[in-house]
């Protein structure tokens, strides 16, 4: 995504935007300031982001939502924290928090990063003008963040890897899985918006695979006969409740190696380097098995933690390295309905290249990924008849 | 005629006298109403606590930002600041 010029950024649609519903707010109700002909007096005390107070700026006319999405995976960045408090010790978390502030919020989403701008991460302008957007833009908003994986990935942007069928067939977007409810934090229950319905007993997201609450999308929402076992095709009977869909229905994503942080001292500025990123097709066993989650085997993606990521910031932060796997359950966004796998049965019975085995994890991960390690390849089907026959 | 029919017949036309001109009242009461519908589906007054004050005032942030050549002309110089992120983020 080309950077916009800095006038682009901040031009308003004169024509457009005040006959919107926003457009009759005055502008100074938002971003305070003052008006004078003169930019800088103009500017004084100007707020750029009014929507990072979203309790007072926003919640007059959308209570529910502005009381919500602090809690929201968006917001609150709750995923990072769930994996960075499982990696570590609180007696390093001073550190940790210091080196989350220069490097991870900047991810933090307002509800101006999705309705009206580009996300800052990514240098920020105005999508339509400062028209806000009730549906974000996928290319603009969603990829612009989440574009080196997801996006290249859903979008078909690998060499000689197709888009994912639901992007290139059905002409879906983001938000079409993705709803509002989800972005906003809506899953903590039904009694946010329904006064009449229960209390909620689901506490806010902590992870985007969070299974104590309504955690949507899945497969299943819409392939609803698939999970009944109402399937009409053999290999979903056969492997529905022992595969995710991605383990046959996807194709090569990508995973990345050791992120390590630290301040420039040239600039003083933030910045990161991954050691690298390459395309796989991994199988492993399932480390979040659960009822909504019952797969056996998943498709897993290395993530592009460190052992020494932090080393900047302190030694050993993380010492609790071994407590999570860093070939992570992933739901690679490249799905179709032919891949390599559907091809046979025996594409990947009997065929260790598609499997997590140890020999393929780096000596100091083996502990970190015991969990998620193949230790038998489910045999080649010729050979495990021949076996069941033997047994008989 | 008999006194009484000439009263009664007295009476019928008094009664279709004021039921017509009643109903010819009537009649021009909602011409006039449909004649002007502009008064009835004219919006409400906005809501003195969100109206707008550039709908009464000069408006310079919108005269600003509205306007391209301005925004050029102000904008501060760019300032290219080079990522030293290395590899995919």
């Amino acid at each position: 995504m080309a950077p916009l010029e800095p006038w682009e950024k901040v031009l308003v649609d004169a024509e457009i935007f005040p006959t919107t519903a926003h457009g009759q707010i005055s502008c100074l109700e938002c971003h305070k300031g003052i008006q004078d002909p003169d930019k800088e007096v103009a500017h004084t005390d100007l707020v750029v982001q009014p929507s990072e107070d979203a309790g007072s700026n926003c919640s007059e006319c959308h209570p529910v939502i502005s009381n919500m999405f602090p809690d929201s995976l968006h917001a609150a960045q709750d995923g990072y924290w769930t994996q960075l408090n499982a990696r570590s010790t609180p007696e390093d978390h001073p550190e940790i928090e210091e080196m989350f502030g220069n490097h991870c919020e900047s991810c933090h989403t307002s509800c101006g990063d999705c309705h009206v701008s580009q996300p800052r991460w990514t240098g920020g302008g105005f999508v339509s003008g400062h028209v806000f957007e009730k549906e974000p833009s996928m290319t603009k908003n969603c990829t612009a963040c989440h574009g080196s994986r997801v996006g290249n990935e859903y979008l078909g942007k690998h060499e000689d890897i197709n888009a994912d069928v639901h992007f290139r067939q059905g002409r879906m977007k983001c938000v079409d899985c993705h709803t509002g409810h989800e972005m906003h934090g809506q899953n903590t229950g039904c009694s946010y918006c329904h006064a009449e319905m229960p209390e909620s007993e689901f506490a806010p997201s902590d992870h985007r695979y969070d299974d104590d609450d309504l955690q949507f999308p899945t497969c299943e929402s819409c392939h609803w006969d698939i999970a009944n076992g109402e399937s009409e095709v053999e290999m979903h009977q056969q492997h529905g409740d022992k595969l995710s869909c991605q383990v046959c229905h996807s194709v090569s994503y990508t995973s990345c190696d050791g992120c390590h942080v630290q301040i420039s001292e040239e600039t003083g500025n933030p910045f990161f380097t991954t050691e690298g990123d390459y395309l796989t097709f991994i199988i492993g066993r399932n480390p979040i098995q659960s009822e909504q989650k019952p797969y056996e085997y998943v498709t897993l993606r290395h993530i592009p933690v460190a052992k020494d990521a932090y080393d900047y910031y302190g030694e050993d932060l993380l010492s609790n390295f071994d407590a999570l796997p860093t070939w992570a359950y992933s739901t690679p966004h490249n799905i179709q309905l032919n891949t390599p796998q559907t091809e046979s049965c025996n594409a990947c019975h009997g065929n260790a290249e598609l499997f997590l085995t140890a020999d393929k994890v780096a000596e100091e991960e083996l502990t970190a990924n015991a969990s998620v390690i193949v230790e038998t390849i489910p045999p080649a089907v010729g050979e495990m008849e021949a076996d069941e026959e033997g047994e008989e | 005629m008999p006194r009484k029919t000439r009263t009664t017949l007295f009476i019928i036309l008094a009664f279709l006298f004021l039921g017509l001109t009643g109903c010819q009242g009537a009649t021009e009461v909602h011409e006039e109403a449909t004649a002007e519908p502009a008064e009835e589906v004219a919006p409400a007054p906005k809501d003195a606590s969100v109206m707008s004050e550039e709908t009464v005032e000069e408006n310079y942030c919108l005269d600003c930002h509205g306007d391209k050549d301005r925004l050029i002309d102000t904008a501060k110089p760019f300032v290219e600041v080079v990522s030293e992120n290395e590899g995919a983020g």
